[in-house]
């Protein structure tokens, strides 16, 4: 115990040393006193008094550091005082602690934000139990052919398309046909409710679920309870389940809003209860559910298009399951095969006697995928940014490293005298790498810390430069930064030691004599390799940022085809608020009327889609008189009146619609110059007639071409018909202002509820920033690679500055010498310089072949540009090229100043 | 660490706790000299044994330094016992007597 006890002690005597070191040398001064006069008293001159009293005590540095052995743990206070010693020096050259810090923290940092996120939305499995057992049922089919609507996609393989959407029917037949499944859920999600709370009417994101959904995942409720099969019977009453994060946002996270009822799209449905905070559904990011409905509401929630949803030919649900044990995902498809062939021949023979197709596609074919991710579909959107960010990511890493591992070979050198001098002074070897490797310890602890703070900021920046991806909750990754982590502590370890360990070898005489000029071979080359791979990389990265920098100037600068300024948008959806037909025609030329007597409303108009928010309807339009080919898709367009006035689209040929085009259907319809161009070649086709569902509508005139959907995409052939007679959906206005656009949203928002208080209102933004949003990703990719690209710079710069001044200062004496023979100031910068000029060169060229190597995997994310743009390398290739010589003269420029005098002596 | 010590390895605690017992209350330097007159001068103490020894009693919390004033008014850190430290003194008094009663023994075995 008393052992113990001492050991506690001693711990703690590890601080406070500096009080009790007073202490004991007050203690010794006493008893030092004591002695002498006892001394005195023997009748000893004091002189000797003292000496036989000293004598008598021993030595006293002998006794203070027995004593200080005693007192402390001395490893513990070795470390201390070397870890002064390394912050010390540190200070003492901010310069290198700084750059070596930022390297790495900018390496480690930017690391462990592109993996956390590259995780978030690739990696990461669902929060729920087992989620390796979920399976997600997916079906892949020959492409062509419209046997179904819903979503589709291209497959691995060309001519495939891949598809996760199914028929409600299907789904309740796998209900009870099953066996290979202990749970089986469809879901599907609503894009807009009406959530009116109160006072309050607000636009949720939804989705429908079947009765299993929860059970079958294995999700708790952390409020009320989740929905059961029971909830899911015709004529259950209607009951909504919030997430986690929608219920703090909307609702505070007040435990009083379960029982509750609101109104959803004005049904009256009670709040039954919350889901986990980390569990945010099984549909794709950026279509995330806030309240969670039976899919028994789906008739009352979506009126009007019941019927459709369960139509066999309606593919709109996503099915997963979870196998039961022992049952692997083949035998799961196979067993579901058959009730899945009954389902799409169902579904082509009531397509078959709608459509013309005249190709029979072959049967497509269920797979059962793993649906441990939900029915996620972020890998396909966002693979090609998520690869080419975590290369750049390691990229930059790399480069810090090499900085690292350079910074710390030329200070190693630089403190070659240092190191000799204190190991002549007796200091054991483990003692000096001991300080080494701390100081090396101490900068990457630093680094880490910073590190973690620049990952905080970055992967913020990320998710901002993301739009829709906000709800993944993003964590720091502990993995990545882990990883991060290691790479970096393991370089600037390594850098640190192998010079310590070098400079341990040499001999400490020779070394002393002959200092400046013996470090030979390794750190300079080394140095020299470093900075020629960071100059490459640099190069690399430069040019990816020029070419996206180029691609997103060019998208910017595209023409859109209308005027983009001071355009307010909004969407509303009276459906949701049980409007039928006639009332909607009614509220949306009341809008039109009261918005377009706003004092600072110029025109206003609304249309089924907005241009250039990603939003758009694609339809087979035939032309009447033509044989019909293929597949004649063209894009559609509902407007309302004063469109093409409101949005500035010219009429090109014939006229605009008139007051009664907007009262009736198949009375006209304008089409693009693209239309015009492709389908009409050679003639006029005004007054000619297309067929559109059915109708045959007259063309009015031929508008120029102007951007739908998006920015990258060549014009593509457009038909516009009049919103009123055919849509009773859902419109997005468009109002142009005199001012500001966003100045005229409250006097907007006062006339929507001056009309009727419980619409709502949704995407409400300035046709520039919505147009700005559809470029998330290049922006995205611009950002970083320009951010990376300029660290790139900055760190290969510090390296190569690096490199040169320790060159100069190396060769001070050599360098002297040759001025005193005769060099000329040019002679001697050459002299300081060539090498790494040299270096620099095959970097530079090395870098070059890469990025024309590397630069065509971005063929697809370029725009108005090729990958071997070469405005883009000679711009990236001429910026390393001046910045790298720059880098290079500053310190070589030294050298030329070199007095020889001086320099011979420091010899 | 260069040990110069003349004290018997092992006893200069035993010392210090009985020195302590019998004064009470004592500076080092004061210990320092009591140890030497009781073992009639063959013992010397220097700085390098005593202190570390005390530090090391005191962190085993067998005695107690805290600062006073000395007979000739200085600063001056004083000892003493602790309740565990007597507790201590007794039992080592006993391992010791018993220890040197066995070498004893031997040594009378050999004289006979």
């Amino acid at each position: 115990m008393s052992r113990a006890r001492r050991w506690l002690a001693r711990l703690a005597g590890v601080v406070g040393g500096e009080r009790r070191d007073r202490e004991f040398v007050e203690e010794l001064e006493f008893h030092l006193r004591m002695e002498i006069e006892e001394q005195l008293r023997r009748g000893l001159p004091p002189a000797e008094a003292r000496r036989v009293a000293l004598l008598r005590s021993g030595g006293i540095d002998a006794a203070r550091e027995a004593y200080r052995e005693q007192r402390s743990v001395p490893l513990i206070d070795d470390v201390r005082r070397d870890l002064r010693h390394a912050v010390c020096g540190l200070r003492r050259s901010p310069g290198f602690a700084v750059i070596a810090v930022a390297s790495l923290a900018l390496g480690i940092g930017a690391n462990t934000a592109v993996f956390s996120l590259t995780d978030a939305v690739f990696l990461r499995r669902l929060p729920v139990s087992e989620p390796g057992e979920l399976v997600l049922l997916e079906w892949t089919g020959r492409s062509g052919g419209r046997m179904y609507d819903g979503e589709m996609w291209p497959a691995v393989r060309p001519g495939e398309v891949r598809g996760t959407s199914f028929a409600m029917p299907f789904f309740d037949r796998i209900g009870s046909a099953s066996g290979v499944l202990t749970g089986v859920f469809a879901f599907a999600p609503l894009e807009q409710l009406n959530v009116v709370a109160g006072e309050d009417a607000a636009i949720a994101r939804g989705q429908l679920v079947t009765g299993a959904y929860y059970t079958t995942l294995g999700v708790q409720a952390v409020a009320g309870r989740l929905l059961e099969a029971g909830d899911d019977r015709p004529g259950a009453d209607p009951v909504a389940v919030l997430t986690y994060g929608y219920w703090q946002s909307r609702f505070g996270g007040d435990r009083s809003v379960i029982g509750r009822q609101v109104l959803i799209n004005s049904v009256a449905t009670t709040i039954i209860g919350v889901t986990p905070a980390r569990f945010v559904g099984t549909l794709d990011v950026g279509e995330t559910a806030d309240v969670t409905l039976p899919m028994s509401m789906v008739a009352s929630i979506r009126p009007g298009s019941g019927g459709d949803l369960l139509a066999p030919d309606f593919w709109w649900v996503r099915i997963m399951g979870r196998r039961a044990s022992g049952v692997t995902s083949i035998q799961v498809a196979a067993r579901l095969a058959a009730v899945f062939r009954n389902s799409v021949l169902e579904a082509q023979a009531v397509r078959a006697a709608a459509a013309t197709d005249n190709d029979r596609p072959e049967l497509p074919r269920l797979q059962a995928a793993d649906g441990s991710r939900g029915a996620s579909d972020a890998p396909r959107d966002y693979q090609t940014a998520a690869v080419l960010l975590s290369v750049v990511a390691a990229l930059i890493l790399l480069i810090a490293c090499a900085n690292v591992a350079n910074l710390m070979f030329v200070r190693a050198a630089a403190r070659q005298r240092e190191i000799t001098i204190r190991s002549a002074l007796g200091a054991s070897r483990g003692r000096i790498l001991r300080q080494l490797l701390l100081e090396s310890v101490l900068l990457v602890f630093i680094a880490e810390a910073a590190g973690l703070l620049f990952a905080g900021w970055a992967k913020d920046l990320l998710l901002t430069l993301r739009p829709g991806a906000t709800e993944l909750q993003l964590a720091i990754d502990a993995r990545a930064f882990g990883l991060a982590t290691v790479i970096g502590v393991g370089t600037a370890l390594l850098a640190g030691f192998a010079p310590a360990l070098h400079s341990m070898r040499t001999d400490v005489a020779s070394s002393l004599r002959l200092a400046p000029r013996t470090m030979h071979g390794n750190p300079r080359a080394a140095g020299r390799m470093l900075v020629a791979l960071q100059i490459a990389l640099s190069v690399v990265l430069l040019t990816g940022a020029a070419l996206f920098l180029r691609t997103l100037q060019n998208l910017r600068a595209v023409d859109a085809g209308f005027e983009q300024n001071r355009l307010l948008l909004f969407r509303v959806d009276p459906r949701l608020n049980r409007y039928d037909g006639q009332r909607i025609v009614q509220l949306y030329r009341d809008l039109q009327r009261e918005l377009g007597s706003l004092v600072d409303v110029q025109a206003v108009t609304f249309s089924r889609h907005a241009l250039l928010t990603g939003g758009r309807r694609s339809n087979r339009v035939d032309v009447v008189g033509q044989p019909a080919s293929a597949n004649e898709e063209a894009l559609v367009n509902m407007t309302g009146p004063q469109f093409f006035t409101t949005m500035q689209i010219p009429i090109m040929a014939g006229r605009a619609f008139d007051t009664q085009h907007h009262e009736q259907a198949g009375a006209a319809a304008i089409i693009n110059q693209t239309f015009a161009r492709t389908r009409f070649p050679g003639t006029s086709p005004i007054g000619q007639r297309v067929r559109y569902y059915g109708l045959e509508i007259e063309v009015l005139g031929v508008a120029a071409d102007a951007k739908y959907y998006s920015l990258r995409s060549d014009p593509e052939p457009t038909l516009y018909l009049p919103f009123l007679p055919y849509e009773r959906g859902q419109a997005s206005f468009a109002i142009r202002t005199r001012g500001d656009p966003m100045t005229t949203l409250p006097a907007v928002r006062d006339v929507v509820r001056r009309i009727d208080p419980t619409l709502a209102i949704f995407d409400v933004a300035t046709q520039r920033s919505a147009a700005a949003a559809l470029l998330g990703e290049e922006r995205l990719l611009a950002t970083m690679t320009v951010s990376f690209g300029v660290l790139a710079l900055i760190l290969a710069c510090i390296g190569v500055y690096g490199v040169v001044a320790w060159n100069t200062t190396r060769r001070t004496g050599e360098i002297g010498l040759r001025i005193a023979l005769g060099a000329t100031g040019a002679g001697v910068l050459w002299l300081a310089a060539q090498r790494t000029l040299a270096f620099i060169a095959i970097g530079i060229i090395a870098g070059l072949a890469a990025s024309i190597i590397g630069a065509r995997f971005l063929d697809q994310l370029l725009f108005g540009l090729e990958p071997t743009d070469p405005l883009s390398i000679t711009a990236a290739a001429g910026v390393i090229s001046i910045v790298a010589l720059v880098a290079v003269l500053i310190p070589a420029d030294r050298a030329r100043r070199v007095s020889p005098l001086i320099a011979i002596r420091h010899e | 660490m260069a040990e110069r010590t003349d004290v018997p390895q092992g006893t200069l605690a035993l010392m210090v706790l009985q020195t302590l017992q019998v004064a009470g209350r004592l500076h080092g330097y004061g210990i320092a000299r009591q140890i030497e007159q009781t073992s009639r001068n063959l013992l010397t103490l220097n700085y390098g044994t005593l202190y570390p020894a005390l530090l090391k009693l005191e962190q085993e919390g067998f005695i107690r330094g805290e600062w006073g004033a000395s007979e000739n008014n200085r600063r001056a850190k004083f000892y003493r016992l602790t309740r565990s430290g007597r507790r201590q003194l007794a039992r080592e008094a006993a391992t010791w007597e018993q220890t040197s009663r066995i070498i004893g023994w031997f040594l009378e075995g050999e004289a006979k």
